[in-house]
């Protein structure tokens, strides 16, 4: 009898071009099968994340936002239709699109976005979170979330023609706290370039399939900045904060 | 005479037209200082990027580097150091 976590003969064709490449191989594509993540808003961050750990064989996707595009999306959201401005979900646009790319991945959508109240469920759904809402506030209710159930999750933000990305992995690296990144000076509409965090939101979906699989080297205890005007990448070795609020070491007594 | 170099994103570099070099007459320099030095070149909302001038601090939300690797504490400058300012972004 055959394994239905095992990768089918449709499946290894489907993935032969990533399957063949030397460290990753068929033990990855089974991992990433098995895996799931998820997706913290599906705008110009979250569609190509979506997309490409979707279109890479990741098993579960669980995709959450709330609300519905405006006119001033549309330079960034790639899966969301011109005609669904005002109107369609991201949830159900990205899920009909990605449907049509990897007809056998299981897809979760939930149509709100990360709240006190859903955080905790949402995050447990998954083995990876992937860090793409446009508020502060959001992104440290996931890093809390992430951090307390000791789930990965990749940190990626964009601006102008600038974005960065890290890994962070809960007791080996700093967590979004530990960064000091807030401010109560950022509102939408905030100005970007659309290839952005297209450039960027690969990038988070390439260090996800990294950090499921164990192939490669994740970004962690490392944060890349992109530079679009000056097509500029810098690395930054990052540090924790020992008086972390968030992740400081919890001292066990027994 | 320390100089150090000194990069930014966002609007902070922007409000310093790129890169910038800081340049002391003293023995001694540490990063503190020399953001206060950048701070000062600036005005208004430009200064408040780099500077909380209510607390008499550098902004807390704000990662600072010295040579690509983030520093937590206000270490001594070696002349030629490269100070990288990273505001906060939170777009999606």
């Amino acid at each position: 009898m055959s394994n239905p976590q095992s990768l089918t003969d449709e499946e290894r064709g489907r993935f032969s071009w990533q399957i063949m490449m030397s460290g990753f191989g068929e033990d990855s594509q089974h991992k990433l099968k098995q895996s799931s993540a998820l997706v913290s808003r599906v705008g110009g961050l979250g569609s190509p994340v979506a997309l490409y750990l979707a279109m890479a064989g990741i098993g579960k996707l669980v995709i959450a936002h709330g609300g519905v595009p405006e006119l001033g999306h549309m330079n960034r959201w790639i899966m969301s239709p011109y005609e669904g401005v005002d109107k369609i979900s991201p949830v159900d646009s990205v899920i009909a699109h990605i449907r049509k790319l990897n007809p056998t991945i299981e897809l979760v959508g939930v149509k709100e976005s990360v709240t006190e109240e859903n955080a905790a469920e949402l995050v447990s759904q998954a083995d990876i979170i992937m860090d793409c809402p446009p508020y502060f506030e959001e992104r440290h209710l996931l890093n809390r979330e992430a951090i307390r159930q000791n789930k990965p999750m990749v940190e990626a933000a964009v601006c102008g023609a600038e974005g960065y990305l890290t890994v962070i992995a809960p007791g080996e690296t700093p967590c979004m706290s530990c960064l000091g990144f807030q401010s109560k000076d950022w509102e939408l509409p905030f100005p970007v370039i659309g290839a952005v965090p297209g450039v960027i939101g690969s990038m988070a979906a390439m260090e996800a399939v990294k950090v499921l699989t164990g192939y490669g080297e994740p970004l962690k205890n490392r944060l890349v900045m992109y530079n679009g005007e000056t097509a500029e990448f810098q690395t930054i070795k990052l540090k924790r904060r020992s008086d972390c609020e968030v992740c400081k070491p919890v001292v066990v007594y027994q | 005479m320390i100089k150090v170099k000194f990069s930014s994103n966002g609007k902070l570099r922007e409000a310093l037209n790129g890169d910038i070099e800081v340049a002391v007459e003293a023995t001694a320099l540490t990063l503190h200082e020399a953001i206060r030095i950048v701070g000062d070149r600036l005005q208004g909302e430009q200064r408040t990027l780099l500077l909380d001038d209510e607390k008499e601090t550098i902004q807390e939300h704000i990662l600072l580097a010295v040579n690509d690797e983030m520093v937590t504490d206000n270490e001594s400058l070696q002349d030629g150091d490269h100070i990288r300012v990273l505001m906060p972004m939170a777009g999606g």
